[in-house]
């Protein structure tokens, strides 16, 4: 994934920062994930995926956020750096 | 001048909300239900110069709106009118998040602090604020403390006795959110002031506006602002097609925009020491392979706690009943008034008293669970069991509930309104009762030990409590897949960062669900006690079939020389009237008109009245089963109860009656708070019904599949 592409939160490697663009149409209650934080703009970082599969984890505004992959997948993101190593 | 003052606590959750009310309120707070509401919301007050001043805490939220019950009940409770002051709480270590509800607070138009409180980790993380310019934005003053630690209370005493005495409290600023947004606000305030005055006078109309615009449910179901909604929904449009907002998120997007241009400017982040440890911690305990084992090992260390760490305890307060009621018995001599005696060591003490029994099981339980919910691990722990949930149509908000389950059905009941999918709520609500709760341990403490040998009890215990976690699970499939059919709700949960709990915060979250079990001994219990002591003893039998005193008297005349086997003897006789009486009485008879009911399950008649007394609370089983067989004082662990179970009853019909109380309804208070959660007759009895159902027919089964193929079907003596 190159810097700069827009993709779907749910195709953000773990430890990845990247901006939010903006929450796609399909989204269910986007009012709730804007009230979080989720705005276009917003920085964010995938901290981590659950055992059984289902549920990320991510950093915003300074907080962790669990939500479910049905939903970020609705959620596009801009990939903001690569990861230092 | 007023006489009494009426504070609002609002903020996000695990800001440290709680922590300043309990601060301010001191020892004096009290725990308010109200029925009707979901969620709860705490009152209490103090005195400040001889007025009265109430302070009420809100449940946490992110955002004043209606997607979620927490915020349905703070968004009506800010929306009525008298509220003086509004102490919005802070966490200062992440600005940006927390002052998006202070936008919103701004909007209502009341006199307004601003707390930012946890200033320590705020400064931890490096961060330095320009309070002046924060102040001046919002209209409101600031306060700075430290909620756990008490630093800055005296600060933010002061400032709330300025706000309220002196006079000088003033609403706070009013927020611009662009030309196109404001003029369409605008438009709107002059729409609503256009008509006659509604009768919510003490909103501001520019909030009414906003409201509206934004399409908030709570402001839709409010009938005073029919007569603009179409006002609002004109310009919503017009905003849409002149602007391109997106209609459900555009305040957010202003709002958010709002406080990123006032953090650019006062908020300064140098490079300190940053939250490493909660970070690293996480990384191991959510992880995706190691995550699981390690929730495994802290819900056996949390049972370990509960069952081992409780039994001296356990064994204090029934040594503690046992002289109560032999001092009373000392006291109050025999034959004085023996209806009452009978009544109150019987009936009041043992019944009580063989309740009380289990408080340090369920207090210790709940304290380990209040550790774990405010050190932040179970937010995680729902994180992780999430995606194993959902296999069963529940998620991992279902988690916390049922793990309370396992101490008392009641307090677990109540904590499902966190679950905001109302049908998701109600099937967790109807499997809960399958979770073994602390009530039925009594029956498997004297049932296990007198039928297994020591090498599988702990086995069985096992087997009986995944019996009832299975059927749950299969139960909440069913029911999702049928009766509860439907989208699963949006979830979304933050993870707090890992906190030490202090002391006290434990001790108050634990004693708040214990107070509802012993609420249940005090009321429920009791009334059952009385009902079955009275069911017990009447009507008196006058006649026997033999003469039971002749015989014994006759007895003792001849058997001088050999004493002991003429003392057992005597006793056989005298339970054998006893057992006599007690089929005359209501009880007996009752059980033995359902004999015939409860025969293919393996239960007597003895059997069956216990189990009609275990329907008012399983407690009562053991110490209704201990009167029929005439063992004075039982409890699970008298040896005559367990001797006269061995002799009668097989392994088999041992097993069945622990399923049978596995999987009935736990108690009376069950059916009361179902009831009332849910709001429908129809769902609790109906809840009942099916799990008396369930339990009868899985206790036919391994009955009848048990006695077929022969197993345990012998007695063991």
């Amino acid at each position: 994934m190159e810097t700069g592409e827009v993709i779907s939160l749910n195709a953000l490697e773990i430890g990845r920062s990247a901006v939010l663009v903006r929450l796609g149409g399909p989204l269910r209650k986007k009012k709730k994930f804007a009230d979080i934080g989720l705005v276009a703009g917003t920085p964010l970082r995938l901290e981590g995926k659950a055992p059984f599969g289902g549920l990320l984890r991510i950093n915003v505004l300074g907080s962790s956020i669990t939500l479910h992959s049905n939903d970020a997948e609705h959620i596009l993101v801009e990939s903001a750096e690569r990861r230092n190593s | 001048m007023k006489k009494s003052f009426r504070i609002v606590l609002a903020g996000n959750p695990n800001c440290g909300k709680t922590t300043i009310f309990n601060q301010l309120t001191g020892t004096r707070q009290h725990v308010g239900n109200y029925p009707g509401v979901t969620v709860e919301r705490k009152v209490g007050g103090f005195s400040l110069e001889g007025c009265r001043v109430e302070i009420v805490d809100l449940p946490g939220i992110y955002s004043l709106s209606s997607s979620s019950p927490e915020e349905r009940v703070a968004f009506r409770e800010l929306m009525s009118p008298g509220i003086d002051l509004i102490l919005n709480v802070v966490d200062s270590s992440i600005p940006q998040r927390s002052l998006y509800l202070t936008t919103q607070l701004t909007e209502l138009g009341i006199p307004m602090l601003i707390v930012f409180n946890m200033m320590d980790e705020a400064r931890e993380k490096g961060l330095e604020f320009q309070f002046r310019n924060i102040e001046k934005c919002f209209g409101a003053e600031i306060v700075q403390t430290v909620g756990s630690r008490g630093g800055g209370m005296d600060h933010l005493r002061e400032s709330i006795r300025n706000a309220l005495l002196s006079g000088q409290a003033h609403p706070p600023s009013t927020l611009h959110y662009g030309t196109a947004v404001d003029e369409a606000i605008a438009d709107l305030v002059q729409e609503i002031n256009s008509h006659p005055p509604h009768s919510r006078t003490h909103i501001p109309a520019r909030c009414i506006a906003i409201k509206l615009l934004e399409n908030d449910e709570t402001i839709h179901q409010m009938p005073e602002f029919d007569a603009y909604r179409a006002a609002a929904d004109l310009q919503r449009g017009h905003l849409e097609e002149k602007h391109a907002i997106e209609s459900e998120t555009f305040m957010a997007d202003c709002r958010y925009g709002i406080i990123s241009g006032l953090c650019r400017t006062t908020v300064r982040s140098t490079p300190g020491k940053r939250q490493q440890l909660s970070d690293r911690i996480d990384k191991v305990v959510t992880s995706k392979f190691i995550g699981l084992p390690i929730f495994l090992l802290i819900m056996l260390l949390t049972f370990w706690f509960t069952f081992t760490c409780a039994q001296p305890f356990m064994d204090l307060i029934e040594t503690l009943f046992g002289k109560l009621a032999d001092g009373v018995n000392a006291v109050w001599p025999e034959g004085k008034l023996e209806f009452l005696r009978a009544l109150l060591t019987e009936g009041i003490i043992g019944g009580v008293g063989g309740v009380l029994v289990f408080l340090p099981n369920i207090v210790f339980l709940f304290l380990a669970i209040a550790f774990l919910e405010d050190s932040g691990y179970m937010a995680r722990a729902a994180f992780v069991m999430d995606g194993f949930m959902r296999k069963f149509g529940l998620h991992g908000k279902s988690f916390i509930p049922l793990l309370l389950g396992f101490g008392c059905t009641v307090p677990a009941i109540m904590a499902t309104r966190s679950i905001e999918s109302e049908k998701d709520r109600i099937t967790t609500i109807l499997i809960l009762p399958l979770m073994s709760c602390g009530a039925r341990l009594p029956i498997y403490s004297l049932i296990i030990p007198a039928f297994f040998v020591p090498r599988y009890q702990a086995w069985v215990m096992w087997l009986i409590y995944l019996i009832g976690v299975v059927i749950a699970m299969i139960g909440a499939r069913l029911l999702k897949s049928t009766l509860f059919k439907g989208d699963s709700e949006v979830y979304l949960m933050e993870l707090p960062p890992y906190r030490m709990p202090t002391l006290k915060s434990i001790l108050i979250h634990m004693w708040e669900r214990s107070a509802m079990y012993l609420r249940k001994a005090g009321t429920i219990i009791l009334a059952a006690s009385l009902v079955l002591f009275i069911a017990n003893t009447y009507p008196k039998q006058e006649s026997f079939s033999t003469d039971y005193a002749a015989r014994i008297q006759q007895m003792e005349q001849n058997t001088t020389p050999g004493r002991e086997s003429g003392e057992e003897q005597r006793t056989a006789l005298e339970e054998q009237k006893k057992a006599e009486e007690l089929a005359y009485t209501i009880s007996g008879r009752v059980g033995k008109a359902l004999e015939p009911v409860f025969r293919p399950l393996g239960f007597d008649w003895k059997i069956s009245t216990a189990l009609i007394g275990a329907l008012a609370a399983k407690e009562v089983f053991v110490s209704q089963l201990g009167i029929l067989y005439a063992v004075g004082d039982a409890d699970e662990t008298s040896t005559p109860l367990k001797e006269h179970l061995v002799r009668n009853y097989t392994p088999l019909q041992g097993f069945c009656i622990m399923l049978f109380c596995l999987l009935s309804i736990p108690c009376m208070a069950t059916i009361a708070i179902v009831r009332r959660e849910t709001n429908s007759w129809k769902m609790a009895l109906g809840q009942a019904a099916c799990l008396l159902l369930c339990a009868y027919l899985m206790t036919f089964l391994v009955y009848q599949l048990g006695s077929a193929f022969q197993i345990g079907t012998r007695l063991l003596s």
